[in-house]
């Protein structure tokens, strides 16, 4: 009777686990189909999921750069980098290159992620080196869900108008070139890559994918190459239920990311003016100091050393060089404030879909396992 | 020709009258307090501190006075400081006495001080900036020149270095009550040896409130609103 009672027990609770998990779990896929079919009209010529595109089309995601502020204050005050306004570009430059990758019409959905999403058909980062007006440097990496780089090199753009002149131009086309570059550079690395290759990345992708959300089941599809490169080991079957919910719920999580993409967008558009003008006033001061220090080098004081002139010269030229500086720094603090309370909000919201995430993460993850020992009686 | 117990006392004279910050210990105390606050707005009091050209007529005098027996034929006067030193550094510490006189001229000036910095911003000139990261203080730099800063004691000092060895040095001392602060700004030449002190004074004043909170933008140049006070 004693072995009964406690059979009772955990049978009554395996009811209930089971009653739950089916509720849960029909409410996940049941959210899935309704976004999804959303998401379609959202997306309305993107293609998103790998049956409904060429093969060619891989979806892209392009993580927020990193701002390449050095963790010195003192050091990115001497190369003058303004540590918020770095933030503001790390989010609005992976817009820019989205941008540009869309109306390639050439890949699937381009999405800008807020963190690395390691499982990506295609996965770009960058970091600023150098952004001061005067110049745009980025190192950006591309590599794919296999583990394969397709690029990893250094873009440099001098900022130019599109007719050459100077002026208060769009940030678009201030970088355009370079991103047109980046644009052209994974459509050339795409192409040494045949149509079985991009079929494969889809694969380990959505693999990948899988094994992040349930590691045992889908432990053993994938292996690694000797380069360390992922290789499909076995596929699992057309049908199999298990694959199928991650792939839905994989799509409710493009859902979400869309949708915060578009909030971020409408971000970006407030802030994009602004930077505009920033950027354009780097360039003018940059240009200032250029000429200036052209200037001085020809025309040195001629007073004879150790008169007031020439004294006063090596004083003024200090203090011209600092009351630079300092307008710099004013200047910075006053995009700061301008821009500030928006990229808060950005932050904010970053940071809320990343706690969603991480919390809808745990919860399909447990969903899963659950579903899982109901279906085999094995332990995740 | 100067006899080597005269250059002794020239050099002992130049020093005083110098007042070459120490800056051997501009690493500030390991405790992360600044040793004084020096916060506040500062008005200049007129009715202390140097005149410029009483002060040139004392080093004068007092170096003439050093050494009486070094006067050179020819130059009979005990006041004339061509007796002591050449046509050059006549017209070099005139230089020195002058820009001193112009660094110093400001009216008022605008101490800001926190755990990490500390700012005197002044108008017509650059701000003196002055950081304290992981107990070592840091000046600005620039191509033109390089600041070096510190407290040596409870007096916070600023030495800028320039090209052709000129430095421009500023010893700020609060008093006591902290309503009072001494600077002594000294403009010297390391090339020569010279250099020229002025001593300025000010007081702490409380800026009028003003009835609008004002905030600088970038697109908007300064937007103000009503002040709580003014609602």
């Amino acid at each position: 009777m004693h072995h009964g009672r406690g059979f009772a027990i955990t049978r009554f609770t395996n009811i209930c686990r089971t009653l739950s998990v089916i509720l849960l779990a029909s409410v996940v896929m049941c959210f899935s189909l309704q976004q999804a079919a959303g998401q379609l009209q959202l997306e309305a010529g993107v293609a998103s999921t790998a049956n409904e595109r060429r093969v060619s089309e891989l979806n892209i995601s392009i993580t927020a750069f990193e701002p390449g502020v050095p963790s010195d204050p003192l050091l990115y005050r001497g190369l003058q980098v303004f540590p918020r306004i770095r933030a503001v570009e790390a989010l609005l430059l992976p817009f820019r290159l989205r941008e540009i990758l869309v109306e390639t019409n050439e890949w699937g959905a381009v999405r800008v992620l807020p963190g690395p999403d390691v499982a990506a058909e295609l996965l770009v980062s960058g970091a600023i080196v150098r952004s001061d007006g005067e110049a745009l440097e980025l190192q950006v990496r591309a590599i794919d869900a296999s583990g394969r780089v397709w690029l990893d090199q250094a873009y440099v753009s001098a900022v130019t108008s599109s007719n050459g002149q100077s002026g208060v131009e769009s940030g678009r086309s201030g970088y355009q070139e370079l991103f047109d570059s980046i644009a052209e550079d994974l459509h050339m690395a795409r192409a040494l890559h045949d149509d079985k290759a991009l079929a494969d990345i889809v694969q380990v992708s959505s693999l990948r994918y899988a094994y992040e959300l349930a590691p045992s089941v889908f432990g053993g599809y994938l292996g690694s190459a000797p380069d360390g490169t992922f290789i499909i080991q076995r596929l699992p079957a057309d049908d199999d239920p298990m694959f199928e919910r991650i792939e839905r719920i994989r799509q409710v999580e493009y859902l979400v990311i869309d949708t915060v993409d578009e909030r971020f967008q409408a971000l970006n558009a407030e802030i994009e003016s602004i930077y505009d003008l920033w950027r354009e006033y780097r360039r003018q001061v940059a240009q200032y100091q250029n000429d200036e220090a052209t200037r001085r080098q020809a025309a040195r004081s001629d007073a004879p050393r150790g008169s007031y002139e020439a004294i006063q010269t090596l004083y003024d030229n200090y203090r011209w060089a600092r009351s630079e500086e300092q307008l710099r720094e004013s200047r910075a603090e006053a995009f700061d404030n301008e821009v500030g309370p928006t990229v808060m909000a950005m932050e904010l919201r970053v940071a809320e879909l990343e706690d969603w995430l991480e919390q809808q993460y745990a919860e399909w993850r447990n969903i899963l396992a659950e579903i899982f020992y109901l279906e085999t009686g094995l332990e995740e | 020709m100067l006899r080597w117990p005269s250059l002794l006392i020239l050099c002992w004279l130049l020093a005083a009258c110098s007042q070459q910050p120490t800056l051997d210990n501009a690493v500030r105390s390991d405790d992360n307090a600044m040793p004084a606050d020096l916060s506040g707005s500062w008005e200049r009091d007129y009715w202390r501190g140097d005149d410029v050209n009483r002060t040139l007529d004392r080093w004068f005098r007092q170096l003439a006075r050093s050494t009486p027996d070094q006067r050179l034929p020819g130059y009979p006067s005990l006041d004339n400081p061509g007796a002591l030193i050449s046509p050059q550094s006549v017209a070099l510490i005139l230089a020195l006495a002058r820009l001193a006189d112009v660094i110093t001229r400001l009216r008022t000036f605008t101490i800001s001080q926190s755990e990490h910095e500390i700012s005197v911003e002044r108008d017509q000139d650059f701000d003196m900036l002055c950081e304290f990261y992981d107990g070592v203080a840091q000046g600005a730099t620039t191509d033109y020149g390089a600041e070096i800063c510190g407290w040596d004691g409870d007096q916070f000092v600023s030495r800028l270095v320039l090209p052709d060895g000129l430095l421009v040095s500023h010893r700020f001392t609060i008093a006591p009550d902290s309503e009072n602060l001494h600077v002594a700004t000294t403009v010297s030449s390391s090339a020569t040896g010279l250099s020229f002190t002025l001593s300025r004074f000010y007081t702490k004043f409380e800026p009028y409130p003003s009835q609008f909170d004002c905030i600088d933008t970038f697109s908007r140049n300064r937007v103000c609103t009503m002040g709580e006070d003014s609602r």
